[in-house]
């Protein structure tokens, strides 16, 4: 034992009061005991895996989790195409469906969407791939439930209107006699875009666009009001974002209202 | 080894030696791994008073460490079969331990936080010291409780069993800079707190009397 020259414990003084005081020695009864649990506890030990098996099984579930994710992210990313069928009409090599009854063609995906054709309405199917398809209204009524799956990604040509949507129900009606486009929306939403609003306009439950002679207006479902042939005024910018026709006119409003940008 | 020389169709049979409890590490390591079940006890014999201090130095001479020593020797024994050729066992079961106190350490702090911990460091839990030293030893272990882990395991290899600071360094698995910045900083803060610790220097000044065990 040792003070320092201030008389101050030092780490000799530490050590010291450790080594001199803390031992591992136990009596013999106290040794045979803890030798006696360590061999029983070896005897009853479950046979651990090996660490090669380990490695086995830990590489296999990470192999498994790769291959399911990469699976996965092909799917979502490639993914089947969505089937379909049609009921009623006449399907052609080329994609054309023509209905052949009075009661119109149905047209049913493997998504789960549903496009009702009246009688006498021609429409063709230009594109499908694994989240939607590329319909084009040749003429007459469409009436179109779209699933709302995620990533879903729909388009309606309707003569020189698109219609975007992403999962909605709604009527189509494109008459290439007069070139007029009336889309009734009942739920959901979508955007319509065509020569008077190059930019799309927003259209939201509720509400009916008809768009005539460069001239488009947007009004309330109920009650149905005649349609305003009001001129547009000057097309927006291509680049902007779709005029929010909501803002315009809300859905309640039984006033017709033109879209202005 | 045994051999048949009256039948004919004589077997080789390797037996375990039959001194075992004098075998070197070497032999001792490889009897093990091969599931020897002389081994166990045999490395039990050799090493518990060791393992069993070196847990009592660092937790504090109140600390239960029989469950402590039962998991060392659970771990080093299924450790043993991937100790290289010609390895000495005493270094091993160390770190070992080592490892096993670290998780001890990180424990005990959060229960110490959480005011879980058990009453280790009283005093009334150090017997066979006068009262002069057990309030030493106390004040001493609440000091050390202040410590990180490794710091606090670096200080007792080093203090209490008198490693070398490379041997230090293995026994943490650490390189030996790191394993020095560690002891240097348990260094300091153990001897500022000693030193201003009463009880600590109580002891120091009956030792220096003459007057402590």
């Amino acid at each position: 034992m040792s003070l320092g020259e201030s008389d101050s414990p030092t780490l000799a003084d530490v050590e010291a009061v450790v080594r001199e005081n803390v031992s591992g020695h136990v009596d013999g009864d106290h040794h045979e005991q803890g030798k006696q649990r360590l061999l029983s506890a070896l005897q009853h030990r479950r046979p651990r895996p090996s660490r090669i098996w380990q490695r086995g099984v830990l590489g296999g579930v990470l192999l498994a989790l790769a291959v399911s994710g990469g699976a996965y992210a092909w799917k979502q990313r490639s993914g089947a195409r969505l089937g379909y069928n049609v009921t009623g009409g006449l399907l052609s090599e080329s994609g054309y469906v023509r209905s052949t009854g009075p009661s119109g063609a149905r047209l049913a995906f493997s998504d789960g969407t549903e496009v009702d054709l009246q009688d006498g309405a021609r429409a063709r199917i230009a594109a499908v791939d694994a989240h939607g398809a590329r319909l084009a209204i040749e003429n007459g009524h469409a009436a179109l439930n779209i699933a709302h799956l995620p990533g879903a990604a729909w388009y309606v040509d309707a003569g020189p209107f698109v219609i975007q949507v992403t999962g909605t129900q709604f009527d189509v009606d494109w008459s290439s006699y007069d070139d007029t486009l009336s889309v009734d929306l009942h739920d959901g939403s979508l955007i319509v875009s065509g020569p008077p609003a190059p930019a799309g306009v927003l259209l939201r439950a509720g509400q009916r666009l008809t768009a005539h002679e460069g001239r488009l207006s947007i009004e309330a479902l109920e009650p149905a009001m005649q349609v305003a042939e009001t001129p547009l005024p000057e097309p927006p910018d291509p680049a902007a974002p779709p005029l929010e026709a909501e803002a315009a006119v809300p859905a309640d409003s039984a006033e017709p209202t033109v879209v202005s940008p | 080894m045994v051999s048949s020389p009256q039948t004919s169709r004589a077997r080789l049979v390797a037996l375990p030696s039959p001194t075992l409890a004098q075998a070197d590490d070497a032999t001792l390591a490889r009897a093990a791994a091969a599931g020897d079940p002389r081994a166990a006890g045999v490395l039990w014999d050799r090493f518990s008073p060791m393992v069993r201090r070196l847990l009592r130095r660092t937790l504090g001479p109140g600390a239960e460490v029989e469950g402590l020593l039962q998991e060392v020797f659970l771990r080093a024994l299924q450790k043993l079969s991937g100790l290289p050729e010609g390895a000495q066992l005493k270094p091993f079961m160390i770190a070992v331990t080592v490892r096993v106190l670290s998780g001890e350490l990180k424990r005990h702090r959060v229960r110490r936080l959480l005011r879980l911990q058990s009453p280790w460091h009283s005093a009334d839990f150090f017997t066979g010291a006068d009262v002069t030293t057990r309030s030493a030893l106390s004040a001493l272990y609440r000091i050390l409780d202040e410590l990180d882990a490794d710091a606090r395991l670096a200080f007792t290899l080093r203090h209490f069993e008198g490693l070398q600071i490379t041997e230090l360094a293995s026994a943490m698995d650490a390189s030996v800079t790191r394993a020095k910045r560690r002891l240097a900083r348990a260094n300091a803060r153990v001897q500022a707190a000693v030193s201003r610790d009463s009880s600590f220097s109580a002891y120091a000044t009956a030792a220096s009397l003459g007057d402590a065990p």
